[in-house]
């Protein structure tokens, strides 16, 4: 049933629906709801009917019901009578309490009203007698402005009046401050009136100011005054519209110009001694003078610098561009000294000098970050300086070399050229050795704080100056040697430069020392060079050391190589010359009977002793020698060359040549061939064999391109036989000397259209007769 | 007034050129004038050949300097010298087929192939100083010493191009072929 559900939220909606509709009434909303639903609820809304609601509860309920109802309804009316009760009586407390504090408020202000009414009358009697006081003192108070003002007006005539006065006090008594003060306080009137009333004043006053700005420039530019002294005048001279920047361009200009007596000089740098920390050296006096005035100038220099700084706040740039162009200039100067020659140990004093100048300077100017730009700088000079060294040390060596070339004509001419070889030996070895022991010096130094931060990179520059070096030296021996055509194309390398004006003395001597310095110079610097120079480079691990003596070695080991080819070339090509000459000159079909040994080969001797010569003197003597065989004479024993015994008149020329032939071939077959062209060893015997054998052969070739009558044969075979005896002197190899010249003989032979031999007695009679001459 | 003419050579790109070897120079005549077009001046060449793929390429032997690779357009300078024989280089021909293999002979019994560029620009790349952890370019290709005697004769196959003939003065004839060490290269 609808009615019995209601319990809770039906009394609180009922509580809220009768206060609502005690104070604000509006029953069109709660009656709308359910006007049209006539239900049991309706008892709560405005139209409620009674009867119809009691028609309604009659017909819905039974009789338990409505008494049931009837018993709710009774209690629920004592309820509401409570309830509202208890609103009306708090809203009645309320009500009385508003009205007491009416009350009393009201009886507050009764006798307000009359207070108020007092004190307006009397105000308004105190208002009227200080009106008539104001009015009766009104002309008084004018009178005393207007002289209050005449006042001020003539006080400050007259101070421009006393002006000039005043401005010459103070400059006698050099408060320059208050002068200026003054002077700026009456430039508005000076401004206003100058040209007309105060006119004299005016001149006056400006005369004084002059001297005023005078003095304080004087100030400013004495460098005796202290800083703030210059400061403050420098401002005063701003206050005064005096163009200060003039002044400070003056004043910079100035300081530039002193720049030239700071800098260090080439002269000074060339005497300046080892000079060690400790100042204790009263020896070195004289020296160290120029390196102390130098000292105090810098001084002087850095505190210019700090009063400046102090005086014009905003030339901090220009002072920096002149620290930086101070130290520039000093590295400058430095790098030109190294490219002549010195120590590593002046280089180290002069950086050591440079470096104090730095840091007396970044006392004063952190700005400039004088440091850093002087290690830039300074690298630069180091790696010139090592760069510079190397070049003289190769410069050294090639003028040690070129000394063949010029022969002192009352020293004997047979050791010339192992002096030579042995200075440029020493010349190298020494030189690597000294240039390394300066370049320590330079690691060593631990003082120098520019020295340590670049101690890895020196390392490196070392390592790769020496790699560069020798490569540059190789390169240098080729040019010495006139080889180096293959590197330049340059047509205006004639090729008469080969071997005219080069000897081949100064071939074989950079040959040698091609190889010696491979074999001693590099492991020699390679130890050296691993005891100071190693780790601690720049150069990551992936590129390697600079320095790889592997590399080194093999370019020198080839050059020597290819030197001594060229020499014995050079040699040869002479020795062809002359061969040549021999066998082109003469007409072998008509020639004569042969009188005498030829006189080619007294020169082809002389040749050979030259090359002897400058070969002992140079090379090393060979291990073993070989030892000799027997003489043989003038027809030879050797099978190769029987075919000239066998020789009958009666055979025909073709079947003889057959028959030789044949011999020959089958001789070849159980004879061991003869090496001539052997690999060239750097040893004498080696050189010269080499040289003999291969002008014996040019010999075959010659007289292969010739045709002989028979006393041309014998001719050819009278100088073969003369040769034979100092030539297997000369050389080494001796059976191979012997095969040349029996092959030599072979061709002539076979060149030859009646191939008929002198006879042995006639043979050893005319060689006989040749050597008895040459005695 | 001629000196000694030892040699000469047909131009085979220009069929009025030829070359002819003096004691000290190599001329060249033009047929047309019958006058001298150009000379080379140089040391005792021994024989001259000219290549038969590019122009103005002649190949010349001399006693002792080698080979010569000349270029006739700049003729101050040879192109590329190469080493030759131990002794005299007698004679020297190129390769009609492949450019740049070059055939020498020489009087110290051996005859060498060699493999030589034929223009100038390779030439630069190949000479520019390099660090000699690369391998330089060796010309030599093959030395062949079968021989007892000097070699005075040399010749190409017309029909193949890596046969060649030689021949020394003990009348041996060698016929070989290059095509082994071309497939090695």
């Amino acid at each position: 049933m609808g009615t019995d559900d209601v319990p809770l939220d039906d009394k609180a909606k009922r509580m809220r629906d009768l206060l609502s509709s005690f104070y604000s009434p509006d029953p069109s909303t709660t009656s709308d709801a359910s006007s049209k639903y006539a239900t049991l609820d309706a008892i709560n809304t405005a139209s409620f009917d009674p009867d119809q609601y009691m028609n309604l509860l009659v017909q819905k309920s039974n009789l338990e019901g409505l008494l049931q109802r009837h018993v709710e309804m009774a209690a629920e009316i004592k309820n509401l009578d409570t309830d509202l009760q208890m609103l009306v009586y708090e809203n009645y407390n309320k009500f009385i309490s508003a009205t007491d504090a009416i009350k009393r408020m009201k009886s507050n202000i009764v006798g307000m009203e009359t207070n108020m009414e007092q004190l307006l009358d009397k105000i308004m009697s105190v208002q009227s007698r200080s009106d008539g006081v104001n009015t009766s003192l009104f002309e008084k108070r004018e009178h005393i402005e207007k002289l209050h003002r005449t006042r001020n007006l003539l006080r400050k005539v007259q101070f421009i009046y006393d002006l000039p006065a005043r401005l010459g006090k103070c400059i006698k008594s050099e408060s320059y401050a208050d002068a200026v003060r003054f002077y700026t306080g009456a430039m508005p009137i000076f401004k206003a009136y100058g040209d007309t009333s105060f006119q004299d004043c005016k001149r006056a006053s400006e005369e004084a100011v002059a001297m005023v700005v005078k003095n304080l420039q004087g100030k400013l530019f004495s460098d005796s005054e202290s800083i703030q002294a210059r400061a403050e005048a420098a401002v005063l001279l701003k206050q005064l519209d005096f163009p200060v920047e003039t002044l400070k361009a003056k004043l910079l200009e100035k300081l530039e110009q002193s720049l030239g007596d700071v800098q260090l000089k080439p002269e000074d740098l060339d005497s300046v001694s080892v000079e060690s920390n400790d100042a204790s050296k009263q020896g070195a006096d004289s020296d160290s003078v120029p390196v102390t005035a130098h000292e105090a100038s810098v001084r002087e220099f850095a505190e210019a610098i700090r009063a400046y700084r102090v005086i014009f706040p905003d030339s901090e740039m220009q002072l920096i561009k002149l620290a930086q162009d101070l130290i520039r200039k000093h590295l400058e100067t430095t790098e030109q000294h190294v490219k002549k020659r010195t120590s590593s140990a002046n280089l180290l004093s002069v950086l050591r000098i440079i470096w104090r100048d730095v840091l007396l300077m970044d006392d004063v100017l952190h700005e400039a970050v004088l440091p850093d730009f002087s290690l830039e700088a300074a690298q630069i000079a180091v790696k010139e300086y090592i760069i510079s060294t190397f070049s003289h040390l190769l410069q050294d060596i090639s003028e040690a070399v070129m000394k063949v070339n010029s022969r002192p004509k009352d020293e004997v001419e047979e050791y010339s050229l192992q002096a030579a070889l042995e200075a440029s030996k020493k010349a190298v070895l020494q030189g690597s050795m000294d240039v390394l022991l300066d370049f320590r010096h330079l690691l060593e130094d631990d003082d120098l704080g520019l020295v340590v931060k670049l101690r890895d990179l020196v390392i490196d520059w070392v390592q790769e100056g020496f790699h560069d070096f020798f490569r540059s030296l190789d390169q240098r021996f080729q040019m010495l040697s006139g080889r180096n055509n293959s590197l330049s194309h340059d047509p205006n390398l004639t090729e008469g430069s080969h071997s005219d004006k080069v000897l081949p003395g100064l071939v074989l001597v950079l040959a040698q020392l091609s190889i010696f310095i491979e074999q001693t110079v590099i492991p020699r610097i390679t130890e050296e060079i691993a005891a100071s120079f190693s780790g601690g480079g720049v150069r990551g691990y992936e590129n390697g050391p600079a320095f790889v003596p592997g590399v080194i070695c093999r370019i020198f080991h080839s050059a020597g190589e290819k030197l001594l080819h060229h020499y014995n070339k050079m040699r040869t090509q002479r020795i062809s010359i002359l061969l040549r000459k021999r066998f082109t000159t003469p007409n072998w079909i008509k020639h004569k009977e042969p009188r005498e040994v030829h006189m080619f080969v007294d020169l082809f001797l002389q040749e050979l002793e030259v090359i002897g010569k400058e070969a002992k003197q140079i090379l090393p003597q060979g291990h073993l020698r070989k030892h000799r065989r027997s003489d043989s004479n003038g027809s030879t024993t050797s099978s190769r060359s029987n075919p000239l015994r066998d020789d009958k008149m009666s055979k025909s020329n073709t079947q003889r040549a057959r028959s030789q032939l044949l011999e020959t071939h089958l001789a070849k077959l159980f004879k061991q061939k003869v090496e001539i062209f052997t690999k060239v060893e750097f040893t004498q015997e080696s050189v010269v064999t080499t040289i003999v054998k291969l002008c014996l052969k040019s010999l075959q070739e010659f007289v292969r391109l010739q045709t002989f009558n028979r006393s041309g044969f014998q001719q050819i075979q009278l100088d073969i036989q003369f040769l034979r005896t100092p030539l297997k002197e000369t050389a080494e190899d001796e059976a191979a000397i012997d095969f040349l010249l029996d092959e030599v003989i072979v061709a002539a032979s076979e060149r030859c259209l009646d191939p008929i031999p002198l006879e042995p007695p006639i043979l050893d009679k005319l060689i006989q007769a040749k050597l008895a001459k040459s005695k | 007034m001629l000196h000694y003419l030892s040699g000469g050579a047909w131009d085979p790109h220009d069929v009025n050129a030829v070359a002819a070897t003096c004691e000290s120079s190599i001329q060249f005549w033009d047929l047309r004038t019958m006058k001298k077009a150009n000379s080379i001046e140089h040391s005792h060449v021994r024989c001259a050949n000219y290549d038969t793929k590019k122009k103005h390429i002649l190949v010349t032997a001399e006693d002792e300097s080698g080979i010569c690779i000349w270029d006739l357009r700049m003729s101050k300078v040879p192109i590329q010298e190469l080493p030759g024989h131990t002794h005299w280089t007698w004679a020297v021909t190129c390769n009609p087929e492949h450019d740049g293999l070059i055939l020498s002979a020489g009087t110290d019994s051996t005859v060498n192939l060699w493999l030589a560029s034929t223009s100038r620009s390779d030439k630069l790349t190949s000479d520019s100083p390099v660090e000699s952890r690369s391998q330089q370019f060796d010309p030599l290709l093959n030395s062949y010493s079968d021989y007892e005697d000097s070699v005075y004769g040399l010749a190409w196959s017309s029909r193949e191009p890596w046969i060649f003939a030689s021949l020394s003065y003990d009348g041996r004839v060698v016929v070989e072929s290059i095509k082994p060490i071309l497939s090695r290269k």
